[in-house]
């Protein structure tokens, strides 16, 4: 079943002689609980159009449908909903909330939904992202690894339809890109969970089950590399 | 040239950071605006309002009328004596060319050339007398059809005027306004405005020749003096009394200017004793606005509020320029932290701050200094006919110029407190900058704290997570919210303080300088006041002309007695009695025994006042003082209400052929320790038979002033006032056998305006105009008094004062509350990526400016309380006891302004920074 679908996504910054192409007539599909990675150099429209199918950012032309529903068409406060509910983001550089602690960071978005904690899901995730004895920390308390697993659990927790990695590796160390992916990849195939990761490592983008490749705005290449939730072709 | 890399280093930052340098920048320049209007704009308005009243009375000090040579050189060898100025009168001169038959008469006088000046002679044509033998005449005696032009020659012999009378009918002539009873057959010098009169039956004028003559060329026509009066039988005319000729005059008068800075504390009684039998007049309402009252209380209290509000524009101005720096503190640790990286020293960090501060003051300042003149001049031209209002002298004040005043000194004095200011205000950051370390500035990790923190599930499940989040902010993120905190508490504290001390400086002026009557009828209540023998036909036929008139809303009798009766000492509580030995112990410099104020105050009875109310008014009092109204009016058993508190001070009770130590003033909370239900032995003198005639009363109940404000207040002067009903008056006067021409209860008819035309006050002041009628219509609340102008005045500068401190504390407020939106616009932006919604995004921050007001409510509670206790404190000190309200109102309205504003700015840029594009905000601080 296809759970997301983007047709003829363009991006322009700018306009005049200034004007930068950033996305230019992207079209794509994703199955449900698919892994799919997106990789090109810098620059090249990555993590445009991840925010745009976040409903982070606008496009200037074409639409993105996730699970039917064309997010853009929505009302800013419907568009919020819609995130909070059926999307995680996970950035390369965290973006957690600097006064909250671990528990508080995960729970956010289901606390934004004005729902009451779910004490035992989040004692679950805290005890799958390996987080037990720091929950009571502040970011601020935390190294790059810890934090970044904060923002994995933050993104699962409201069990959203797809979870969009903006390079979670990016910032961090061999070891630590390795646990994070492992933790990814473990949530993919476990709940089903839909991944769309965007990474500059092509040994972390062959993990997937399908890599797109852009460049300049453009998917140059769309191979399957395994398929899904299976070890490869 | 040697090249300072911290300096060049934080240039090139202060250009990389044009807005942050910018804030800061207009910061240091507002506090040196501020700093300039303080120290130029007081002596700029001084300076004004010293100009408008020289222009109202002339710009002398003091003058001796009639003096010799002797005191004349005695006065001179005062130390504190700037200029004299010698005039005389010559006398008058019959003036063949007036066009006026009642004025036949030339007034002549001889002035020095300073005394031209000085008494603002003010040329309409010609030019002033050069020499002796020259003239200038009022040009009244032209507007009147005097024959007469520059150039012409008058040839005068002088002559005093006197009257006798000749009426053999009349037992004596009273002319009112000259102060002068003059009898049959009796001859009397009369002042040089007298009218002439002619040729009539009741006396005949009289010429004394001096045997003083001259010739006077005119060489100018001077417009009319302020001090000629339409009803003389003189025009003014002054020639020039030349230095040498002053030197022989035996008798003239003499004026003096001062140099005030000299000025002892007791100048007037030396002066006064110089004087001795010879008349001396002070020019007081120049006095009083040249920043010496002649009264040193006052004075003092109003240094001390300067003092006092001046530190207070400091403290602002240091928090405004703290707080830019500390809000830019990470990104300046992250610059500083590399070059300590480098090698860079503590010092050398500290003195990166320090050169910004100081590079930015130094363009600061002269731009500063330049606002600051323009403001000042700018709010001189808006204050200018307001200032002229409250002194009664509107024309006057609008045609003069404003001067600036720009002295040396002022300029030293602002450049020094600016400096100091920006000194305190950039150590704090310096110090602390100075002890990070680098990785910590490079890291932006300033705060080394390993404290945990427990989840708060019950913060989430009653507030939802907006509250969580606010909460968090706000209890987690150390010092970065105590900007806002502190600048919402000053806005409060300097409202609330400002608010208490226009309250305490009303009530010392009014106490102070007598603009506080015995008793005067609340300004809302009524409009009119008709004073007169309300027992004679015309006074009860305008009273019920008045009652029927259209534009009348109510129109009542009430009456006063003051001191109308007398009781037995011990009415007086211990309070009154306590405050008065004070009274006496100020007056002989000495404690005195309890047996020695008994013998010197032996009197074994006080008088009271008597205050007669009419049915309506009396019903709402009796509400207030929770009395059954019934009880008050029953004439069979006589019941009052009884005011209770009071005031003396060392100016309303003087005693023979002493003077106090000081002024003091004593508010006294009980004036009498009788209770409710008691009787006051009360009695009152009855005129038909010559003996006091008891009429006791019984307190029904006590009214407060405040209670009762609306209706009336009571001003200084230490006796029980007694508020009785109509019926129970009636008793009273009946019991001192009041008859149409004695009263004991004086009745007057207030009366109050629906808005409605009508002529009915028009006619009443014509009637009032009639001698006959001895009435007398007075306008409550219109007398422009010394004491209004200035608590006016001072009224005017306190606003002045909020105001600017109200921006400061608000740019300080925008600034801090921009910095505090602004400096999470990536946190922002990621919450809302996380699908916050703009409502939920608004409640959380409607949260925090909660909280912050919160905080922010109970450390201005807790600065103003203190300030206001050390005020109170400082005031007692001074001045003596006085209740000054606490400033509910102020408090509230401060608070109510303060939450509006605090909420307002942070929604303003919460909008600003919604309205940015979400993506860009997520990437922008990690890029």
């Amino acid at each position: 079943m296809e759970i997301l679908r983007c047709e003829n996504l363009s991006k322009l910054y700018g306009s005049g002689n200034t004007c930068v192409k950033a996305l230019d007539g992207v079209s794509f599909g994703v199955e449900a609980g698919e892994f799919v990675s997106i990789v090109g150099p810098s620059g090249s429209g990555k993590s445009t159009l991840l925010h745009i199918l976040g409903g982070v950012d606008k496009p200037t032309e074409g639409k993105v449908l996730i699970g039917g529903t064309d997010i853009h068409g929505l009302s800013e406060n419907k568009l919020a909903i819609f995130r909070r509910r059926q999307i995680g983001l996970i950035y390369q550089f965290y973006n957690l909330l600097p006064v909250l602690n671990v528990d508080e960071n995960i729970a956010l978005p289901h606390l934004l939904d004005g729902r009451e904690l779910d004490r035992e899901r989040l004692n679950l995730i805290v005890e799958q992202m390996g987080l037990t004895d720091r929950r009571n920390n502040l970011p601020g308390q935390l190294s790059g690894g810890q934090q970044q697993r904060v923002s994995i659990g933050r993104a699962l927790y409201n069990r959203p339809a797809i979870v969009l990695a903006d390079e979670p590796t990016g910032n961090l160390d061999r070891k630590n890109g390795e646990e994070i992916i492992r933790l990814l990849k473990k949530s993919n195939r476990n709940q089903k969970q839909t991944l769309l990761l965007i990474t500059h490592d092509e040994s972390i983008a062959l993990q997937a089950d399908r890599m797109i490749s852009i460049e300049d705005g453009r998917i140059t290449r769309d191979e399957r590399i395994r398929m899904t939730g299976g070890e490869g072709l | 040239m040697k090249k300072n890399i911290v300096y060049h280093v934080t240039r090139q930052y202060m250009k990389q950071n044009k807005k942050r340098t910018a804030t800061t920048f207009f910061g240091i320049a507002f506090m040196v605006l501020l700093m300039t209007c303080v120290f130029v704009g007081k002596d700029t308005g001084l300076g004004f309002l010293e100009q408008v009243a020289s222009l109202k009375e002339g710009k002398w000090h003091v003058a001796f009328y009639d003096i010799g040579r002797e005191k004349r050189k005695e006065i001179e060898e005062l130390p504190y004596v700037k200029e004299t100025a010698v005039s005389e009168y010559l006398g008058n001169t019959v003036f063949d060319q007036s066009g006026n038959a009642d004025r036949p008469y030339l007034n002549m006088k001889g002035y020095t050339r300073n005394c031209f000046d000085w008494m603002n002679i003010e040329l309409a044509s010609g030019r002033l007398p050069e020499r002796e033998g020259e003239m200038l005449l009022s040009k009244k005696a032209l507007e009147d059809g005097a024959d007469i032009a520059v150039g012409d020659v008058v040839d005068a012999e002088f002559f005093r005027r006197s009257i006798t009378g000749t009426d053999a009918e009349a037992i004596e002539t009273v002319f009112p306004f000259a102060g002068l009873v003059l009898k049959q057959g009796e001859t009397k010098e009369v002042p040089e405005d007298f009218p002439y009169y002619g040729e009539n039956a009741s006396f005949r004028e009289n010429r004394v020749y001096t045997g003083s003559k001259g010739s006077y060329r005119i060489t100018g026509i001077m417009e009319t003096p302020g001090f000629e009066q339409d009803s003389a039988a003189g025009y003014t005319a002054i020639a020039l009394l030349t230095t040498e000729r002053a030197e022989t005059l035996d008798r003239f008068n003499f004026s003096v200017k001062f140099d005030r800075k000299l000025l002892p504390e007791e100048y007037r009684i030396g002066l006064r004793e110089i004087a001795g039998n010879s008349s001396i007049e002070f020019n007081d309402y120049l006095l009083a606005f040249s920043g010496d009252s002649s009264d040193s209380t006052v004075n003092t209290i109003f240094r001390f509020l300067t003092a006092v509000f001046t530190a207070l524009i400091m403290a602002c101005s240091v928090l405004l320029i703290y707080n830019a720096f500390h809000m830019s503190f990470q990104e300046r640790s992250r610059y500083l932290g590399m070059l300590c990286s480098v090698g860079a020293t503590g010092r050398q960090k500290r003195s990166s701050i320090y050169f910004e501060a100081f590079y930015l003051l130094a363009f600061a300042l002269p731009a500063g200094m330049l606002g600051g003149v323009g403001a000042v001049w700018a709010a001189m031209q808006c204050l200018k006919p307001l200032l002229g209002e409250f002194m009664g002298l509107r024309e006057i004040a609008e045609s003069c110029p404003v001067s600036i005043r720009i002295s040396a000194y002022n300029l030293l004095l602002t450049a020094a407190v600016s400096i100091v200011t920006v000194l305190i205000a950039a150590w704090l950051p310096a110090r602390k900058i100075g002890k990070i370390g680098p990785v910590e500035c490079i890291r932006g990790n300033t705060e080394k704290r390993q404290r945990r923190y427990v989840m708060r599930p019950w913060v989430s499940k009653r507030w939802g997570a907006e509250g969580m989040l606010a909460v968090n902010s706000l209890t987690r993120r150390g010092k970065k919210g105590r900007a806002m905190v502190t600048a919402l508490a000053v806005f409060m504290v300097i409202l609330v303080v400002t608010a208490f001390g226009s309250s305490a400086v009303h009530r010392i002026m009014n106490r102070r300088l007598g603009g506080e009557e015995l008793f005067s009828v609340g300004d809302e209540s009524y409009d009119y006041t008709l004073y007169g023998n309300a027992y004679t036909p015309v006074y009860e036929k305008a009273a019920e002309e008045i009652q029927a008139d259209s534009g009348v809303e109510k129109a009542v009798l009430w009456g006063d007695g003051i001191f109308a009766g007398t009781v037995p000492r011990e009415v007086y509580g211990k309070e009154f009695w306590e405050s008065l030995k004070d009274i006496y112990e100020l007056n002989y410099r000495r404690e005195l025994t309890e047996a020695e104020f008994r013998e010197m105050y032996p009197a074994k009875e006080e008088s009271v006042n008597i205050l007669e109310v009419d049915a309506g008014t009396l019903k709402d009092l009796a509400e207030t003082a929770e009395v059954d109204v019934r009880e008050l009016t029953d004439a069979g058993a006589p019941a009052a209400l009884v005011m209770k508190e009071g005031s003396i001070s060392t100016e309303d009770h003087t005693i023979w052929e002493t003077e106090p130590e000081r002024y003091r003033h004593y508010h006294i909370e009980n004036l009498t320790d009788y209770r409710p239900g008691e009787e006051i032995p009360l009695s009152f003198y009855n005129e038909g038979k010559d003996e006091m005639a008891g009429y006791p009363v019984k307190i029904a109940g006590f009214v407060k002033p405040e209670q009762i404000r609306k209706y009336m207040t009571f001003g200084a002067g230490g006796s029980l006032w007694i508020i009785v009903s109509p019926e129970l008056a009636a008793g009273i006067r009946a019991a001192a056998d009041s008859r149409e021409d004695y009263s004991v209860i004086h009745p007057f008819l207030m009366i109050k305006m629906n808005g409605e035309p009508t002529d009915i006050i028009d006619r009443l002041e014509k009637l009032c105009d009639n001698e006959d009628t001895d009435m007398i219509l007075g306008k409550n609340g219109y007398m422009v008094t010394l004491a209004r102008s200035l608590v006016r005045i001072a009224d005017a500068l306190l606003c002045c004062f909020v105001a600017l401190s109200s921006v400061i504390c608000l740019l300080n407020l925008y600034n801090s509350v921009k910095g505090w939106i602004g400096g999470r616009a990536q946190e922002l932006a990621v919450l809302r990526s996380m699908g916050m919604t703009d409502g939920q995004m608004k409640k959380m921050v409607f949260f925090e400016c909660m909280g912050i007001f919160g905080e922010a409510l109970i450390l201005a509670a807790a600065c103003s309380g203190l300030i206001i206790w050390g005020l109170n404190e400082g005031i007692t000190v001074i001045f003596g006891r006085i209740p000054i309200p606490a400033p509910a109102a102020g408090a509230a309205a401060s608070a109510l302004l303060a939450s509006s504003v605090l909420v307002g700015i942070a929604c303003y840029s919460l909008k600003k920074e919604c309205g940015k594009d979400m993506f860009e905000q997520i990437r922008s601080e990690n890029v």
